[in-house]
């Protein structure tokens, strides 16, 4: 699975624990459509530093780029 | 939208009623004779702040714009509430201040987002600190960068918001009409229903049956217990309808923006009950408080580091909101008394970012429908209850509502 891939079953995951079994392409706004929230968003967090080393305090924290898996997937790649 | 905003602002600045009080409490009737040169004043220092912010962006001024705004803020308050100044800069200061206050978080969007801005600082950026659609000491939706993401891109689009925009509004009045004769019925407030409800029984308000309480004149248990839960609806209508009638004028308008209220008596955990009833606070707490915190602290605990984040916005970034929002309060107690007056209200901070902060805890990774009809009514029960500590007058202390609050429960009580 490519790190695209991962986010997007992670982020397929929140969505089903939360009871939304509506599909989602990959530049679909979910944050900025109110299907996750902040606590979701902690935990796409987590899910970064965790497969992927992420560290993200480095860096300005900007909610909105963690909006779609394009946008989250762009964040690991800068 | 900068029509809007000047007619807004010209006609009803959402300072006014603090501005009226301060001008009539200190005799100064040239507060709002210069109304509009102190806002201009106000609004070309913000303007300036934010041009400097996007130029210096690397200065240790403005690294934190955020955190420096509100220190310097403070120390406004207590320069204006110690120094021995001159009468006319004592009033002009706290002038100033008042509509500073009204600002402050429209300005801390702005600054916060001067980082991630390339483009010059533009005029809209300072029309959206008084949105034509309305908006408390919250700005919704959000700042004006967030507004430039949720605009409608195509006509289809533009028609969806704006359908979206008119049921919200169609809803939003009808609770406003039901919050409306809600407060008239249980509560016996004037309105036009008044000619028919002569003579019928109403309850009391919270703030009087625990007046009442503390002069010996206890009112009988389930009255108190009923005026708690009129009380919770009361808030929960209030805040619904205007918070709906602000995004539902905003999407008529084009933007997408999503409701402040959604479903709050479906809410199976304290968390989630505030993350649906007043949606743009709790973003602003989450956006100045809870991630700041939760990138800087406790990186290798993860239990502990969510529930000090959450606890760092839902218990100190509340207080400091509600804080500095009462200025009039500061003004007339003076800094160390208001301070000292603000007990209860930070106690009712502590218990809500702790119980926030469990909660969000016990949610991680557990899907929410697997909670019961006895999870909301433990929820619906802990706001009614936690609203006794929330006082808008600073008048009594923790030891007067606790004891009130064990009066609810003890049958021995007095």
């Amino acid at each position: 699975m490519d790190k695209k891939e991962k986010i997007r079953h992670f982020l397929q995951e929140i969505l089903t624990r939360k009871g939304d079994s509506e599909s989602f392409a990959d530049d679909d706004s979910l944050l900025l459509g109110g299907r996750i929230d902040s606590l979701n968003i902690l935990e796409i967090v987590g899910f970064l530093e965790k497969e992927f080393g992420y560290d993200l305090s480095e860096q300005e924290f900007d909610p909105n780029n963690f909006d779609s898996v394009e946008t989250i997937a762009q964040l690991i790649r800068s | 939208m900068a029509i809007g905003t000047a007619y807004w602002l010209f006609q009803y600045p959402i300072f006014e009623r603090e501005l009226d009080w301060f001008s009539s409490t200190f005799n100064a009737p040239f507060v709002t004779q210069f109304i509009l040169a102190y806002t201009l004043v106000f609004f070309v220092m913000a303007w300036l702040l934010l041009l400097l912010s996007r130029k210096w962006a690397d200065h240790w001024l403005f690294k934190k714009p955020v955190r420096n705004l509100f220190l310097f803020y403070t120390g406004m308050l207590v320069l204006a509430s110690y120094a021995p100044l001159p009468r006319p800069a004592w009033l002009s200061l706290w002038v100033i201040l008042i509509i500073a206050g009204k600002y402050l978080w429209f300005l801390a969007y702005a600054l916060s987002n001067r980082g991630k801005e390339k483009t010059p600082v533009s005029l809209i950026e300072l029309f959206h600190f008084q949105p034509f659609w309305g908006s408390t000491n919250v700005p919704f939706p959000k700042g004006e960068a967030n507004l430039r993401k949720i605009e409608a891109k195509s006509p289809l689009d533009l028609a969806t918001v704006q359908l979206k925009g008119l049921k919200l509004m169609l809803w939003s009045s009808l609770l406003l009409l039901v919050f409306s004769l809600f407060d008239q019925i249980v509560f016996g407030a004037h309105g036009f229903i008044d000619p028919f409800l002569q003579g019928l029984p109403v309850l009391p308000r919270l703030n009087n049956v625990i007046h009442q309480y503390l002069v010996g004149k206890v009112f009988p248990r389930s009255i108190c217990w009923m005026v708690l839960v009129a009380n919770f609806l009361r808030i929960l209508l209030d805040v619904s309808s205007f918070g709906g009638t602000f995004v539902a004028t905003c999407r008529m308008c084009g933007f997408n923006a999503l409701r402040n209220t959604y479903k709050p008596l479906e809410a199976k955990s304290i968390a989630e009950f505030y993350n649906r009833v007043y949606y743009y606070f709790k973003e602003l707490l989450v956006d100045f408080f809870f991630y700041p915190t939760y990138f800087r602290f406790f990186k290798q605990h993860p239990r502990l580091r969510i529930f000090f984040a959450t606890f760092a916005a839902a218990g100190f970034g509340n207080a400091l909101f509600h804080f500095l929002r009462d200025i009039t309060l500061i003004i007339k107690l003076g800094l160390w008394n208001a301070l000292a007056g603000f007990q209860t209200y930070l106690l009712y901070c502590v218990i809500l970012g702790t119980a926030i902060g469990v909660s969000q805890l016990r949610s991680i990774g557990r899907p929410p429908q697997n909670r019961g009809f006895l999870s909301t009514v433990f929820v619906l029960f802990f706001y009614c209850l936690i609203m006794v500590l929330d006082d808008p007058l600073r008048s009594w202390s923790i030891i007067d509502y606790c004891s009130f609050i064990i009066n609810l429960f003890l049958p021995f009580a007095r």
